[in-house]
């Protein structure tokens, strides 16, 4: 727990949890989400085994059931069947919860979601204060992770002061604070501009490599995904169920406009829409 | 601060020095109407049979600011309004929030408080005395219960408007229920608040007035009553005066700069 740390120390990995070698960390087994009154499932049999400290994203068309996907990983909704384990917890068990405590996730939505009547660091405290940080850790934290991110000097301000990247980050900041077990991420790039967006990018990177978190990243983009990733989970339209996972043998550091990278996104946009239907003139539902 | 704007930059001093020069022009065209009323009163005053003249209206105004009495009677309608005010504001906070978390509660309350919405205020506020005794806490209870149906449809208009993304950050990051209230709820709540409170503070203030006219011995209904009575056009032209005052008071010298300092983080630019 948070008050056995030592300052500037990460938690401790809880007992029984994916070791360093990278066994699996996230584990979706045969997932199914039904909307209350929904003719059809948003998520039918979805299998999934993100490893400790891996990059996963998962790559969509609209409507296949990814926010759904996180959302249930977050806690925020509760399957209708299937088990999930986070760091080997069982939290959802055959569409029920099973766990009292669900672990700490960091989620980074597609808008960074501030309270615009507080300043970025009362953010920052409201969301370490709901995690049960104890208040004496709080400005530390505050200043290391949004030093991390690149937005310390805004910390006294307004949300609405700052740009649609600077919210972004700072979002990604109030994710990190927490030292979650998980970092959840619904295309957060996707409403910001090209050049921001290919910036931050980098920059999230960046700070995966610092922190070692365990990310699933949702994207429709697939030079995203390959640009990020380290194995893509490629789902299919609704009911959403994992098609493929593919693996990105790129070394890091990556460029955005390597031709290698292009290639890798030819040859996945090729299968995925295949997968997705588009060469099928009619596909049975 | 934007830099290399297409339009004319304007430093921060001047654009302050735009924004009074406006309130003045404003204020100016204000008084001036008003000044053009009271001297078309000073002209036909003469010509009817009831309206006194400006010169004695401002003498009897000046001298009833002179006595203490007349400060007693505004402090005790100010604090018939104030409690009255508080019970009715407060009880609509509360039922309104309560009516929002729970379906259940939503169904207990919504009768009594559409009754009571279309139930005349003035019923209510002779209800309230007749059953209170004509005491200060009928008078209390005639403001409260007049406005509280009044604030609490509003609020609940507020409240079916909230941001359900927000929502959705809150319960993803596992905020108490106090938490949700005092920083999510409240705060967007706070425009629809004001609008509401702005609503029935004015009722309020007729109300009150109306009530203490049927049951008290002071207050400023008091005083109306009794220059009715004794034919005091005079009187009654200045606790008319008078009561405008005490309402311009409240929105300008409290409403507002609270308003201000509430909504403070809507006028950061960048």
């Amino acid at each position: 727990m948070a008050t056995e740390q030592a300052a500037g120390e990460e938690a401790a990995r809880p007992a029984g949890s994916g070791g360093p070698d990278g066994s699996t960390f996230i584990e979706v087994e045969n997932l199914g989400f039904e909307y209350r009154g929904a003719e059809r499932a948003a998520l039918e049999g979805v299998n999934l085994a993100i490893k400790e400290g891996e990059f996963a994203c998962v790559l969509g068309p609209s409507g296949c059931g990814k926010s759904t996907l996180l959302n249930i990983l977050s806690g925020l909704y509760t399957p209708t069947s299937g088990n999930v384990r986070i760091a080997n917890e069982l939290i959802y068990e055959s569409g029920r919860r099973v766990i009292d405590e669900p672990p700490r996730v960091g989620y980074v939505f597609q808008d960074a979601r501030l309270l615009p009547w507080r300043t970025v660091r009362q953010n920052l405290e409201l969301a370490l204060e709901a995690a049960s940080w104890p208040k004496a850790e709080w400005s530390e934290r505050i200043e290391r992770y949004l030093t991390l991110c690149g937005i310390e000097e805004y910390v006294d301000a307004w949300p609405s002061r700052l740009s649609g990247g600077q919210q972004q980050r700072v979002s990604i900041a109030r994710a990190l604070a927490l030292d979650p077990m998980i970092l959840l991420m619904d295309e957060p790039f996707s409403t910001l501009d090209e050049v921001t967006g290919r910036f931050l990018r980098g920059e999230l990177l960046d700070i995966w490599s610092r922190t070692e978190k365990t990310i699933a990243f949702i994207t429709h983009s697939i030079r995203e995904a390959v640009f990020l990733a380290d194995h893509i989970y490629v789902m299919t339209a609704g009911p959403g169920r994992i098609l493929d996972r593919i693996t990105i043998e790129m070394p890091r550091p990556r460029k955005y406009e390597d031709p290698h990278l292009t290639e890798i996104e030819g040859s996945i946009v090729e299968s995925v829409l295949g997968h997705w239907g588009y060469y099928d003139q009619d596909r049975a539902r | 601060m934007s830099a290399g704007s297409a339009t004319v930059a304007i430093g921060p001093g001047s654009a302050a020095r735009l924004r009074w020069q406006r309130r003045a022009i404003r204020a100016g065209i204000v008084l001036g109407i008003a000044g053009a009323l009271i001297g078309f009163w000073a002209i036909i005053w003469d010509q009817t049979d009831f309206l006194p003249s400006p010169a004695a209206t401002w003498d009897v105004g000046v001298d009833l600011l002179g006595r203490s009495g007349t400060f007693d009677d505004i402090f005790a309608t100010v604090r018939r309004l104030v409690v009255g005010l508080a019970i009715g504001y407060g009880a609509a906070v509360i039922v309104s929030l309560i009516m929002n978390q729970s379906r259940w509660w939503n169904g207990f309350f919504t009768p009594y408080v559409f009754t009571m919405l279309t139930i005349p205020s003035l019923a209510t506020a002779l209800i309230s005395l007749m059953i209170f005794g004509l005491s200060e806490v009928g008078v209390y209870l005639a403001v409260a219960g007049v406005i509280f149906p009044f604030a609490t449809v509003g609020l609940l208009e507020g409240l079916s408007n909230m941001d359900g993304r927000l929502n959705e950050m809150t319960m993803v990051y596992r905020w108490g229920r106090w938490e949700r209230i005092r920083h999510q709820l409240l705060p967007q709540m706070a425009p629809f608040m004001f609008a509401a409170f702005r609503n029935v503070h004015a009722l309020a203030w007729k109300i009150v007035v109306i009530a203490e006219l049927f049951s008290q011995q002071n207050g400023i209904g008091f005083q109306y009553k009794r220059s009715y009575e004794f034919f005091e056009l005079e009187r009654l032209i200045v606790w008319g005066i008078f009561f405008v005052t005490l309402v311009m008071l409240v929105e300008y010298a409290l409403l507002r700069p609270f308003e201000a300092y509430v909504f403070r983080w809507q006028r950061a630019e960048r």
